[in-house]
């Protein structure tokens, strides 16, 4: 064995086109672009799990599947076992699959309903020809006592298993080629909290038995703090935090991270006192991601421009009120409370007053932007590693220096 | 394997539970008796003409025919319209022909043109359409575009028309498949042969693949990314291993209950050809509607018994295609329904 | 506090082909004015059938059997009629269909987890709202009388406003309302958003449109079935704190049903345990999670992963719930054969019981009165003889 990481992505971008029609086909012309996944690296080692969070639409699911070459990235390479899996021979792809499954959110609909559960655990040694039917068989039998479902189970059709039987079904068809590396995709999401727990300890016990490799893809951070080692966040198709477990749960760097460990409701009895500072907005849109970092427009920690004095409440306000011009929608700037601000400050927002006020919005929104636009709205901020890597202008050296950040 | 035991069990519910399917199995499998069993239960041959016995009513009703002739009267010529009343007799329960020929005999043979051209002209539909949509949709992009379009032209035109070009171009070729119950001597005083219009069945096949087609492209493109598909990809199945083990099986339920509606309507397309003449077999209702079109004023029976037996048959086969849909569709399928 | 809501041994049943679904068993709670009731329990434990019930929703299949729901509405008892009355409140399940109806959006309100599903997407989500707030206004402007309140919009209406719809059903302050409500509810821009369908909403911003419909009837309780399942957690944390704020503006009573215990904890002043149709335990917050009594919130409180330790879950509940057929109830405690303290008691069904001294803490097991006794604990899966399928 090499002492280089299982999967390695680097770079690794997917974009979709949509709403093309047959004639803009023809006509060569391309349609709007996606791009759910931009330019993420992760590493990922043997026998460790890391957890990919995000929330709906952030591109984790792509991800996944780009790992395992399900899908053909835009740009970027993921090589398995130091080999690129672009370059592979057929027969490398083929060791690839058979080195490599998924597991996936719908207990039901992951599993063909027109199939037995004997036939959906032996597909995989089937579509790889390996072993004879009766060695199939008793591997069968094996697998359902790996994942603890009965012998007697192998001859159920899906619709007569419930949910968690369901999901042991599919995590014994993922084991039948004895992978070594595994992508959960939502394994517990759509499960009640008792079987999840059954599922999650199975998952665990599997993984030191069979010295198993996981990449658990998921929104639920409870589960990555059960059964991850590593955590990567990703918004908006980006990573934009990855380290280990308890570094990131108990000094996570990225405002984002923070805000995500923060929402999640405990399961305790003085949770009502805790009060959440939760954040605003809903997830733009993936096919016009904002400018800049792309998390700014829902961020509680904007970086002020360095030359104006001006506390987070106001300067997000000021940015709420900024992105209303910018959309064109009427706002009220002249009721604007700025008590306790500094001069630059009162003098920019009196100016684009009366801008606004004669009816000038572009004027208005270009004496705001001179005054207050945050580098994060401006640049993409660079990866940093220290404490871990994080793609954050609060961790630019620039912005440390200023802020003496640990 | 056609069907899994759940829909084996819907199936069955939705048969025990109403009426319509109930009454479409006895309907569809009179139909079928019928056809299958012509030689044993038509009481003469359907093709031999007793001209004597020609135009007779069917039971409970009486006939008029008019003869007429010339004649000398008082040294003139004249023609002289004679009108003889033709009672009805047991010995064709459902009348004859202008020629004299059984109507009773012919309605079940002509179930057989019209099952056999039915059934098989769905085949070819499905031969063609379900592969053709299972590709299309399962790859999506350029391939869908080149199969589906060209199906959409095929549908620019009527099916009628289309279905007419066609026999014009191919001609009318016929398939004479020996009748056993005559070869084992069973039956020795009928026909020796089923007379299977060839170019028909091909042509109702050619016109009616696109709406299957159709229907397994929409299946197919749900299928191709149904997370069992992607679970088996992700171990290295071939496309042909997931089109043939995951989408065909799981988009078979609609196909099928598309496919026997077709059934009804190739059977209605194949009378209408018949009825225009183009077709290579006699024994065919749509013909025998045609042939009694002259005498609907005197003989309504010869056009009104064959387009009855139409009627007939696609009733029976849609109430079959009813019975399908109701118990396959996915939103009546659940186990249980309702529960909290 | 007064209380708005007595929910007294409620029990329904859904008519299948497999037979009756004992969906709701026998369910006793009381929801305060201005409180937050939480309802928790797995998939299939008879939460969801019980807000229906309240709500007088159940589908066609389901039936209230028995027990009584009484909701206080003092105008309402004061009105002659043949529904039960009892002071000021009023026995929901006795209440003829058309009252019942005309309680809905105007006393007691429903928010679903699907807001997508929820919205007509064929018109502006502006308009929906209107229509609500319409509604509302028409029934206020008249006495409030179990008559004329159905009266509001008929099928007169509709033909008269699809064939003249320039005399619309909703006025424009309705709609001038239906404005304000977005904007209650944190929309930003809630004019233009007003004109917007569906389709054009996020599914957080829906889910507070939805929370604006049911509150433009100005409802004293409302019904929150898995409000925030559908959405994001940052997206749940607004949703959470929007109802919050709500309630603490207009003291409307909160029955929030959901699977999520952290959800409960975050939002609850009491909760109820659901399982297998039956309430299992029911006490204030901090006791439940504190002090749980019955083994199945307990293991239910194991089984939750806690974010703040990297342990592993306990899988403590094996098996699963019991199927809710009238043939398959077992004749004991439902929670026996997965109990991991099952006794010999157990093969009698457990009445619900007050926990020590405490009257708002109680719970459907034997251990409310007695400790468990090893000598007498049932081997796991023996208190009932029952086909039993590994998890």
């Amino acid at each position: 064995m090499t002492d280089q990481p299982l999967i390695r992505a680097a770079g690794l971008t997917k974009r979709f086109t949509d709403g093309v029609s047959v004639l803009d086909r023809l006509r060569g012309r391309e349609g709007s672009s996606i791009t759910a996944v931009d330019d993420c690296s992760l590493s990922i080692e043997r026998g460790e799990t890391v957890g990919l969070v995000g929330e709906s639409g952030c591109g984790k699911s792509t991800t996944g599947q780009l790992l395992l070459g399900l899908q053909e990235p835009t740009a970027g390479s993921v090589a398995f076992d130091g080999q690129p899996i672009a370059a592979q021979s057929a027969a490398e792809r083929r060791r690839f699959r058979q080195e490599t499954a998924i597991v996936f959110q719908e207990p039901f609909s992951s599993l063909d309903p027109r199939m037995t559960v004997e036939e959906i655990i032996c597909e995989p040694l089937v579509v790889n020809d390996i072993e004879t039917e009766s060695e199939r068989h008793s591997r069968a039998r094996d697998l359902l006592d790996r994942v603890e479902l009965s012998a007697a189970m192998a001859t159920r059709y899906p619709h007569e298993l419930s949910g968690g039987q369901c999901q042991r079904v599919a995590i014994a068809r993922a084991l039948a080629l004895e992978p070594s590396f595994i992508v959960l995709d939502e394994p517990v999401s759509a499960l009640d909290v008792s079987v999840q727990a059954q599922i999650l300890s199975l998952l665990d016990e599997l993984q030191a038995e069979l010295e198993l490799t996981y990449l658990c893809i998921t929104h639920d951070l409870s589960v990555v703090s059960s059964l991850c080692d590593r955590v990567a966040v990703m918004y908006l198709g980006e990573l934009i935090e990855v380290g280990p477990l308890e570094r990131v749960f108990d000094a996570p760097a990225h405002p984002y991270t923070s805000a995500l460990l923060e929402s999640v409701p405990r399961a305790r009895a003085n949770e009502r006192d805790r009060s959440i500072d939760h954040l605003e907005g809903a997830l733009p849109s993936p096919s016009d991601p904002p400018s800049g970092c792309r998390f700014h427009t829902r961020c509680p920690k904007l970086i002020p421009p360095a030359d104006i004095d001006i506390d987070q409440s106001t300067y997000r306000a000021i940015f709420r009120l900024r992105s209303q011009i910018a959309r064109g929608e009427s706002v009220a700037l002249d009721e604007f409370d700025c008590t306790g601000c500094s001069a630059t400050v009162t003098q920019a927002i009196e100016a684009a007053t009366e801008a606004l006020n004669a009816g000038d919005r572009a004027t208005a929104l270009d004496r705001l932007d001179t005054t207050f636009e945050s580098v994060c709205e401006t640049t993409p901020p660079d990866e940093h590693t220290t404490p871990h890597h994080v793609s954050c202008h609060l961790h630019a050296d620039a912005h440390c220096r200023d802020h003496n950040c640990e | 394997m056609m069907f899994t035991p759940r829909t084996r069990r819907a199936l069955r519910r939705t048969l025990r539970r109403q009426l319509l399917p109930k009454l479409g199995v006895v309907l569809f499998g009179l139909l079928v008796v019928g056809a299958l069993c012509a030689p044993l239960l038509a009481p003469h041959d359907p093709t031999t003409q007793q001209l004597d016995e020609k135009l007779r009513p069917p039971i409970g009703f009486s006939g008029q025919t008019e003869q007429t002739s010339s004649q000398l009267v008082d040294g003139e010529v004249k023609t002289v319209t004679e009108t003889t009343t033709i009672s009805a007799t047991w010995t064709h329960p459902l009348g004859t022909d202008a020629l004299g020929r059984d109507m009773l005999s012919r309605v079940l043979y002509g179930a057989r043109t019209s099952l056999l051209v039915g059934l098989l002209g769905t085949t070819v539909a499905a031969i063609i359409g379900v592969p053709t949509g299972l590709i299309a949709g399962y790859y999506g992009g350029r391939i869908d575009d080149a199969l589906m379009r060209s199906g959409d032209v095929m549908l620019a035109f009527p099916s009628l028309v289309l279905a007419v070009a066609l026999v014009g171009l191919f001609g009318t070729a016929t398939v004479r498949i020996p009748d056993p119950w005559v070869v084992l001597g069973i039956t020795p005083a009928m026909p020796a042969h089923v007379v299977l219009p060839g170019t028909v069945v091909l042509v109702v096949g050619l016109v009616n693949w696109v709406w299957l087609a159709r229907i397994a492209r929409g299946e197919a493109m749900g299928l191709a990314n149904a997370p069992y598909v992607l679970a088996a990809r992700s171990v290295g199945a071939s496309d042909r291993f997931i089109l043939r083990r995951h989408v065909l099986p799981n988009a078979l339920t609609p196909i099928l209950v598309l496919a026997t509606i077709q059934v009804a309507t190739i059977i209605l397309l194949e009378s209408a050809l018949a009825f225009l003449g183009f077709t290579g077999t006699t024994l065919s209702w749509g013909f025998d509607v045609s042939q009694g079109r002259d005498l609907l004023s005197t003989a309504w029976w010869v056009t009104t018994i064959p387009g009855f037996a139409i009627v007939f048959a696609v009733f029976a086969v849609n109430l079959i295609g009813d019975w399908f849909r109701d118990a396959l569709d996915p939103g009546i399928d659940a186990d249980g329904g309702g529960g909290p | 506090m007064t209380d708005l809501l007595r929910a007294r041994d409620l029990t329904a049943r859904f008519d299948t082909e497999d037979g009756r679904v004992h969906a709701v068993e026998s369910v006793s709670f009381t929801v305060e004015a201005g409180e937050s009731f939480g309802l928790v329990g797995e998939s299939g434990s008879g939460k969801s059938a019980t807000a229906l019930s309240i709500a007088g929703l159940l589908p066609a299949a389901g039936t209230i059997t028995g027990g009584s729901l009484w909701f206080r509405t003092p105008e309402l008892a004061a009105t002659p009629g043949e529904h039960d009355v009892d002071g000021e409140f009023v026995d929901l399940t006795t209440l003829p269909a058309n009252a019942r109806r005309s309680l809905r959006g105007t006393e007691i309100a429903m928010v679903f987890q699907d807001p997508m599903s929820s919205f007509d997407p064929s018109a502006t989500v502006g308009s929906q709202i209107a229509k609500a707030v319409e509604v509302q206004q028409r029934a206020s402007a008249r006495p409030r009388s179990t008559r004329s309140k159905t009266e509001t919009y008929g099928l007169g209406s509709l033909i008269r406003d699809s064939l003249l719809p320039t005399r619309s059903f909703v006025s424009e302050s309705s709609r001038e309302r239906a404005i304000e409500l977005l904007e209650r509810v944190g929309i930003p821009d809630p004019a233009r958003r007003a004109e917007q369908h569906p389709t054009e909403f996020s599914g957080g911003m829906l889910q507070r449109a939805m929370i604006a419909q049911a509150i433009a009837g100005k409802p004293r309780l409302l019904l929150a079935d898995e409000p925030t399942t559908a959405l994001d957690v940052t997206i749940q944390a607004q949703i959470l704190s929007l109802l919050n704020e709500i309630q603490d503006d207009t003291g409307l009573s909160v029955v929030l049903i959901t699977h999520d215990l952290g959800v409960v904890a975050h939002h609850s002043d009491r909760v109820g345990v659901m399982y297998a149709g039956e309430l299992v335990e029911r006490a204030p917050i901090d006791r439940l999670f504190d002090a749980p009594v019955h083994p199945y919130t307990q293991g239910l409180l194991s089984a939750v992963p806690d974010l703040d330790t990297t342990a592993t879950p306990s899988p403590s509940l094996s098996g699963r719930m019991t199927g809710l057929h009238a043939h398959e109830l077992p004749e004991g405690c439902y929670f026996a054969d997965r109990c991991p303290q099952a006794m010999t008691d157990c093969r009698a069904h457990p009445e619900e019981r007050p926990v020590a001294e405490t009257d708002r803490h109680s719970a459907r097991c034997v251990l409310t009165d007695r400790a468990f006794d090893p000598d007498r604990a049932l081997e796991p899966g023996a208190a009932h003889e029952m086909e039993r399928d590994h998890q």
